[in-house]
C-alpha cells in the first residue's frame, strides 16, 4: 500500500518536472492510455482479492493494454472509425464491474470479521 | 493485499500512472481548461450562427455593388460628360482601394514559429506592430496595402480585440500576411533595413519572411463605406 502511494507520488512529481508537453492533438490517446492503465490496475487488485493475482499477467496487461488501447485509437483516427469509443466503452465497463466486484469482496469480510 | 501492493514493480507501475495523470491535466489545462461538451455545442451553434449571418452580409454587400454598377453602366451609355464623370469615379476607387488591384510587389508573412505547442501569442502582446510595418510600408511608397486579403483603406482599423485581431472589423490571427503592391526594392529594404521594422519583430519573437512577387494581385476592400457626421464642403 505504501509503495503504491509513494510511485503514485513520484509519479506526480516527476510528471510535474519534466518538461514534456504533450500536443493537444494527442490528448485523446493520452486519455485512452490512462484509461487502460487504471483498468489494469482494477483489475489487478480484483484479482488480489481472489487470491488469483500473477504478476507476470499483470504487468503484461497493463503495457499491453496500454499500447493496443492508444495504437487502436490512432489507427481508427486513420482510417476514419472512431474505435477510440470502443476502448472507452471496454475499459470504462470493465472497470465499473470490477469495481463492484471489488466492492462485494470486501463488503463480504468486513461481514466475516463482524460476524465471528 | 501484500501480494498485490508490496511489490517494487507496483511502485513503478503507480509512477507511470501518475506521470500520465498529470501530464494530461497539464496538457488539457493549457487547452484553455476544461470545456463541456455542453459548452462547446453552445459555441459551435454561436460560430455557426455568426457564420450564417456573414454569408448573409456578404450577399448584401455584392448585391449593393451590382446596383452601384448597374447605375453608373446606365448612366454612361450616351453621355460623354458622364463618361468622364465614370472615369474619375473609377480612379477615385483606385485610390480608395475599392477596386481589385495588381502589379509588382512583395509578399511578407509574419508568424510566430513555436519551439513547442506554448500558447504563446507575440501578437497578442505587440500588436501595434502590425501598424508599424503598415505605417513603414506606406512610406516607402506602398501604393497598396493587405493584410490577410483586408484590403488596408483609409478607415481601416488594426486592433487588438480579446485573442484576435480586428482588421476592417473582422478577427484575425497568425500568420499575418501582407500583401503589398510598390517598388519591390524600396518595400524591401525599407522593412529590411538594420534596426528597422523587421528587427523590432525579430526582437519580439515573430518571424519575418519576404519574398518578391512579379506579377500580386491585391484585393478590393470589402466592406461598405458610409460616412454618418463627415459631410463634403460645397465650394462656390
Amino acid at each position: 500500500m505504501i509503495l503504491a502511494i509513494l510511485g503514485l507520488a513520484l509519479g506526480v512529481f516527476l510528471g510535474f518536472i519534466i518538461p514534456v508537453d504533450l500536443p493537444s492533438s494527442y490528448t485523446s490517446y493520452m486519455s485512452i492510455a490512462l484509461l487502460a492503465a487504471l483498468d489494469s490496475v482494477f483489475g489487478g487488485v480484483r484479482a488480489e482479492l481472489e487470491n488469483k493475482f500473477d504478476s507476470h499477467i499483470f504487468i503484461s496487461g497493463f503495457f499491453g493494454n496500454i499500447i493496443i488501447a492508444t495504437f487502436l485509437a490512432y489507427f481508427g483516427d486513420r482510417v476514419g472509425i472512431p474505435l477510440y469509443y470502443a476502448a472507452i466503452f471496454t475499459f470504462g465497463t470493465r472497470m465499473f464491474q470490477n469495481f463492484a466486484i471489488i466492492r462485494r469482496i470486501i463488503l463480504k469480510k468486513i461481514e466475516e470479521k463482524y460476524n465471528r | 493485499m501484500k501480494k498485490f501492493l508490496g511489490r517494487p514493480v507496483i511502485g513503478f507501475i503507480f509512477a507511470i500512472i501518475g506521470i500520465m495523470l498529470v501530464m494530461q491535466g497539464q496538457t488539457i489545462g493549457n487547452m484553455g481548461g476544461l470545456v463541456s461538451s455542453q459548452r462547446a455545442d453552445e459555441l459551435l451553434l454561436e460560430l455557426n450562427q455568426l457564420k450564417r449571418e456573414n454569408e448573409q452580409l456578404s450577399i448584401r454587400t455584392e448585391e449593393l455593388q451590382e446596383a452601384v454598377t448597374d447605375f453608373e453602366s446606365l448612366a454612361a451609355d450616351n453621355n460623354r460628360y458622364i463618361e468622364k464623370l465614370v472615369s474619375d469615379v473609377n480612379n477615385a476607387k483606385l485610390y480608395s482601394g475599392q477596386t481589385d488591384v495588381t502589379g509588382s510587389g512583395v509578399t511578407i508573412t509574419l508568424d510566430y514559429d513555436s519551439v513547442e505547442n506554448d500558447g504563446f501569442d507575440p501578437f497578442l502582446y505587440n500588436s501595434e506592430l502590425l501598424l508599424l510595418m503598415v505605417n513603414e510600408l506606406n512610406a516607402a511608397g506602398a501604393e497598396a496595402v493587405s493584410i490577410n486579403d483586408e484590403r488596408i483603406i483609409s478607415t481601416s482599423e488594426i486592433r487588438l480585440a480579446g485573442s484576435h485581431i480586428n482588421i476592417n472589423g473582422k478577427k484575425h490571427s497568425r500568420p499575418f500576411v501582407f500583401k503589398v503592391i510598390g517598388d519591390t526594392k524600396t518595400l524591401r529594404s525599407a522593412v529590411l533595413i538594420r534596426a528597422g521594422i523587421a528587427d523590432i519583430m525579430r526582437a519580439n519573437y515573430i518571424s519575418v519572411d519576404i519574398e518578391d512577387e512579379s506579377e500580386l494581385l491585391v484585393g478590393k476592400y470589402e466592406g461598405v463605406i458610409s460616412y454618418r457626421y463627415a459631410k463634403p464642403v460645397v465650394s462656390e
